[in-house]
């Protein structure tokens, strides 16, 4: 090594700190390579992009610069896109009324996700020759498992042209029967009641051109709404009588919020369009699993209804140090080289 | 603030200083504001051309660097288009976009770091 007198560099800042070092770039591994200097570590952030992190904290970068080895003449330049010396930063993301902050600063912050999935209400369906599919008005889990029963009696001599339809149960099993006209008292016509007609009433609570008498003193009717139906018509002992709709796939809770997360991946089911920010915030903190990774604020109103919101990932974090990108005609690259660099840092707060 | 034990840092050369900083280039009308450093002031002199004038005379400049910082990838490159420490001080830097003195479109920061000789002694 040189052995020969050299002399002290001094500057005008107090305790000025040189970071000078290189490493190489691997354009097909998508890999950096310290090759000299200490007190940091490159990584390889992303098409032409290398953060140069840093070993310690310090109170301000005065200078960073960089200039790119390559064995072959090309264009390539290299550039600075971002620094922070002093501490890493973490990641955050605005979700409509709420703010999530990563609770660990620094560039893995970004590997974190949120999603709001829309809860979905129970569904059930009656097997009948055309099935009615009956959906409950209300989203939620809750629903799961309860049952609706339609019984069809024999036809009877209901007053004038009416057919007889009654809810009775509980809402956790409905049963829905129907009484057909014998037209004892409708000059000899029977009325019977088709199951697009039930579908229909189920819906709407009555059907055009036919004559309903309704009895649901609970107001279990409209616990669901149905589709579907056709043109046979019910009949004791026959269509519809005794079969049985068990609810099933309904998700999430009504206006609420309900936390589940996978590795980083936190996915929260609501009622699109209803659940309030708060209740978020609430089932997010409730969530230990949710809260090791984030912390929430509210950034809008806490009152507001939220609506569903495909995955995104937090973004912004950023360890200590400083970020290069090596640019062809102006876009980030990559390519086989050496990046060597120079960061002039003042480790002290007095300027 | 980091807390380890740093080593000096010598040169061959006799009295080596290092005036090193950054300032950042506006992006409408590309005004020059320091942003870090001691020993200079610098200030836009042309479209794309920024002086940087130290407050003290040097014998000699070893070496200048500089390097753009941008948020955004965009066509920028400082290069030094002269200097002259003994006499009027300064150091000048072209912001070039295809060869050309440019302001940014948005705001832009340069990174610069002057090896200066502060001996006769060559």
């Amino acid at each position: 090594m040189a052995a020969r007198n050299f002399s002290r560099v001094q500057a005008l800042n107090h305790s000025l700190k040189l970071i000078a070092g290189s490493f190489s770039v691997d354009a097909t591994a998508n890999s950096c390579t310290k090759l000299q200097g200490a007190g940091f570590t490159p990584v390889h952030l992303g098409e032409g992009e290398y953060a140069v992190d840093l070993d310690d904290r310090y109170p301000a970068l005065l200078a960073g610069i960089a200039t790119c080895k390559k064995s072959t003449a090309g264009d390539l330049i290299t550039q600075m896109k971002s620094h922070n010396v002093s501490a890493d930063v973490a990641s955050s993301l605005e979700v409509q009324d709420l703010t999530y902050t990563a609770q660990e600063a620094g560039r893995d912050g970004d590997g974190i996700s949120i999603e709001y999935v829309a809860a979905d209400p129970a569904e059930g369906i009656l097997n009948l020759t055309a099935d009615i599919t009956l959906t409950k008005a209300a989203v939620g889990s809750a629903n799961n498992t309860r049952t609706f029963t339609l019984q069809v009696l024999a036809a009877a001599a209901n007053p004038t042209d009416t057919v007889l339809v009654a809810f009775t149960g509980t809402a956790a099993a409905i049963v829905c029967t129907v009484t057909p006209n014998d037209g004892t008292n409708n000059a000899a016509t029977p009325v019977a009641l088709t199951t697009a007609e039930l579908r229909e009433l189920i819906s709407t609570g009555a059907v055009v051109g036919k004559t309903i008498t309704l009895t649901d003193a609970s107001s279990l009717r409209a616990l669901q709404t149905a589709t579907g139906g056709g043109a046979t018509a019910l009949a004791d002992g026959g269509e519809g009588d005794g079969v049985v709709a068990t609810f099933a796939d309904g998700t999430g809770i009504a206006a609420g919020a309900v936390v589940s997360v996978t590795s980083e991946a936190i996915s929260v089911i609501i009622e699109d369009g209803v659940t309030p920010a708060s209740a978020i915030k609430t089932a997010i903190e409730a969530s230990e699993a949710a809260s090791r990774l984030v912390s929430v604020a509210v950034s809008g109103t806490a009152a507001d209804a939220q609506d569903a919101e495909s995955e995104t990932s937090l973004a912004g974090g950023a360890n200590c140090g400083v970020v290069f990108r090596n640019l062809a005609t102006a876009t980030p690259t990559d390519a086989d080289c050496e990046v060597h660099f120079q960061l002039f840092i003042r480790n002290t707060t007095a300027t | 603030m980091a807390n380890r034990n740093f080593s000096t840092v010598q040169a061959l050369n006799r009295e080596v200083k290092i005036i090193a900083g950054s300032f950042s280039i506006a992006a409408s009308g590309g005004a020059a504001t320091k942003l870090q450093g001691r020993g200079y002031s610098v200030a836009k002199s042309a479209t794309g051309v920024y002086t940087i004038t130290l407050e003290d005379k040097y014998v000699a400049l070893l070496s200048a660097c500089a390097t753009v910082k941008a948020a955004t990838a965009v066509d920028l490159v400082a290069q030094i288009k002269s200097h002259d420490v003994s006499s009027a001080k300064t150091v000048v830097i072209d912001l070039n976009a295809v060869a050309t003195p440019t302001e940014p479109s948005a705001v832009t920061e340069i990174h610069f770091a002057l090896f200066l000789r502060n001996s006769s002694v060559a």
